[in-house]
């Protein structure tokens, strides 16, 4: 089951981007603690990888870095969503290999886009 | 404690110091001589008073026998007395000084004083004798200057920033109260000494921070360099101390020296970091409840949820045009505390300016067309690259160009402009001085509503909307343009506005100074 991974502590903004994702036919699974992250990745390799920054347990830039780091070129890609829009954080998510940096508040339709392209359709 | 009253003195033949001293009847020599002649004790109790001195102090030198002298020596003078005294006792010397004494009324005497030892005939020191010359007005400004020296200093010790000024010779001419405390100095070892023992003083002290010296050896003496900064001290506690170096002229342009000023401010950092901190916080919890509203709003809108009335996508809209209204609000307020907190980093770099204003003109391009305004773009081919911030340019001209759209009327007209301006005949006319040339002059012109002559002073100031704004029902913070003017002026450059008034449109003018070799 190929999957996309979401790590979003608040339950309004996972649930929004559940629906729009499941709509577009992906199939999602959902944490709120970042310590759940890389558990669930051993369990099963998502497809993709959703990061909030700011999340309860592991913050979103340590496990991206962690997931680019250990599995390199076969790291599935990562995009982190953060409220954290200044030109430094941009970077700081960059610099632990994210692939995208979306900025709260984002568009729903924008996330689908992006993941359409990383994913090919 | 002698009582004995001189009546005699004793004094060496001037012709021959082998021959019997001469034999003087003092008392006589005392009561008649011109000059005011005072002798006191070994403690400068009055032992005798002449002629000439009850003249001078305007005193009864009956009354004033067995008074001590000093009564007579003006307060501002009691050092240099208190220093003749001594000389003249310990060391058994005669001493000239010019200071101030009292007449009787209360009045200033400049006098000069020649102060010189009495002995017995065993030659032992048993008083002193005072002769005083009154030397004239003088004292009424030595005096005057004193009292306002007198006034300084009691502003240099009281206040809470520590001084230091050093002379052109590097003399370390005044360290005040502060200073000692602050940075846990002595001064008395210090003032009067060359910058070299204050140097010194720091080296050894591992408790001082380095800069502190780097500064005190870099201003140095010479230069007329003014500069300003900032630096941490360590112990006993950490503090941050914001300095600001000058050199100082005499009311003629003389450099008498160099002043360094210094002050803690640790609890205003502290402040500001929190103020910061807690705006980030704000803007963070702001941002989560304004994702899922945007977004479940675009999602509504888009039919995620199935088809909706029209009515419902119109109520809808007006949702999303006001989250969108707060999403601009907390950017403008985020960015303009940052641009107070002087915490905006200018990330500077060289571009193409042309492909940066078409970027702005093709996103601007729906929102003019939705009201049919026409735009017309005028711009100096082959211009040299810029040096900016490509962000905070694109923010800039993106708030004109919106402005532009908001106060122009449906088919009105739209004009930007950018070219390079040379050197002054070659700006507009009632340009603001002082602009760096060359530069980039990018203007946006509209034949819009105008600005009132009244709120023109007003227009770049936080929050300020004009009535007429209000009336249109136009929408905005008030806090666009002030973060324009900042970002322009980060750059370097300088931001004016030129408008006849109402309805007569309004042209915003920017510079950003060109750099040469990039």
């Amino acid at each position: 089951m190929s999957y996309i991974l979401i790590a979003e502590d608040d339950p309004y903004i996972q649930l929004m981007v559940k629906r729009k994702l499941e709509g577009a036919g992906f199939i999602v699974r959902a944490t709120p603690d970042g310590d759940q992250v890389i558990p669930m990745m051993q369990e099963e390799m998502p497809i993709m990888v959703l990061l909030d920054v700011m999340l309860p347990g592991r913050t979103g830039l340590e496990l991206c870095q962690d997931i680019k780091g250990y599995l390199g070129e076969s790291a599935p890609p990562v995009i982190i969503v953060s409220a954290r829009g200044r030109e430094t954080d941009v970077e700081a998510g960059m610099r632990a290999g994210a692939d995208d940096y979306l900025i709260k508040p984002f568009s729903p339709k924008q996330l689908l886009d992006l993941v359409q392209a990383r994913l090919g359709g | 404690m002698t009582e004995t009253k001189p009546k005699k003195i004793v004094m060496n033949n001037p012709d021959d110091p082998d021959k019997p001293p001469l034999d003087i009847d003092w008392n006589r020599l005392l009561s008649t001589a011109g000059l005011s002649i005072i002798t006191t004790d070994l403690n400068g109790l009055i032992t005798s008073f002449n002629r000439a001195a009850e003249q001078l102090y305007g005193h009864e030198g009956q009354d004033l026998m067995g008074e001590a002298i000093s009564r007579l020596v003006h307060p501002y003078s009691r050092t240099d007395h208190d220093r003749m005294v001594w000389v003249i006792t310990r060391e058994n010397r005669t001493l000239e000084i010019q200071m101030d004494h009292l007449h009787a009324d209360g009045r200033a005497l400049g006098v000069r004083v020649a102060g010189s030892p009495l002995h017995n005939p065993q030659g032992a020191v048993i008083g002193m004798m005072f002769i005083s010359v009154y030397v004239g007005e003088q004292t009424a400004i030595v005096g005057a200057l004193q009292q306002e020296r007198d006034v300084l200093e009691a502003i240099l010790e009281t206040t809470n920033d520590a001084i230091l000024m050093i002379d052109p010779e590097g003399q370390i001419l005044t360290m005040n109260f502060q200073f000692e405390t602050f940075f846990r100095l002595q001064r008395y070892q210090l003032v009067g000494q060359q910058v070299d023992a204050l140097i010194e003083e720091i080296r050894g002290r591992p408790d001082l921070p380095s800069d502190l010296l780097n500064l005190v050896v870099t201003f140095g003496l010479e230069g007329t360099r003014s500069g300003g900064g900032d630096f941490q001290i360590k112990e006993p506690v950490r503090r941050i101390v914001v300095w600001y170096s000058a050199p100082v002229h005499s009311h003629d342009g003389v450099v008498m020296g160099r002043l360094f000023v210094f002050q803690d401010a640790t609890r205003e950092r502290e402040l500001d970091r929190m103020k910061t901190e807690f705006l980030s916080l704000i803007s963070h919890e702001l941002r989560t409840p304004l994702t899922s509203i945007m977004g479940f709003n675009e999602m509504l809108m888009d039919g995620d949820a199935g088809e909706l009335a029209v009515d419902a996508l119109g109520f809808l809209d007006i949702i999303r045009l006001n989250a969108h209204r707060l999403r601009v609000l907390i950017d403008d307020i985020l960015d303009l505390t940052k641009i107070e907190s002087g915490h905006v980093e200018l990330r500077a770099n060289s571009h193409e300016l042309i492909p940066i204003i078409n970027d702005v003109v093709r996103s601007m391009r729906p929102m003019l067309e939705a009201r049919k305004q026409h735009l017309t773009i005028d711009l100096q081919p082959e211009m040299p690259r810029i040096w900016a911030d490509r962000e905070r340019l694109i923010q800039v001209l993106s708030n004109l160009l919106t402005n532009a759209n908001k106060y122009t009327l449906d088919n009105g007209h739209v004009e930007l402009r950018a070219y390079v301006v040379e050197d002054e005949s070659n700006l507009p006319k009632d340009s603001p001085r002082g602009i760096t040339l060359p530069a980039f002059l990018i203007s946006v012109q509209d034949d819009g509503i105008g600005i009132d002559l009244k709120d023109q002073p007003s227009i770049f100031t936080s929050f300020f909307r004009t009535e007429e704004v209000s009336r249109r029902q136009i929408q905005g913070s008030g806090l666009g343009l002030t973060i324009v003017k900042s970002f322009v002026e980060l750059h370097g450059g300088k931001i004016w506005l030129q408008s006849e008034g109402k309805d007569k449109g309004a042209a915003f003018f920017f510079t950003i100074p060109v750099v040469r070799g990039i």
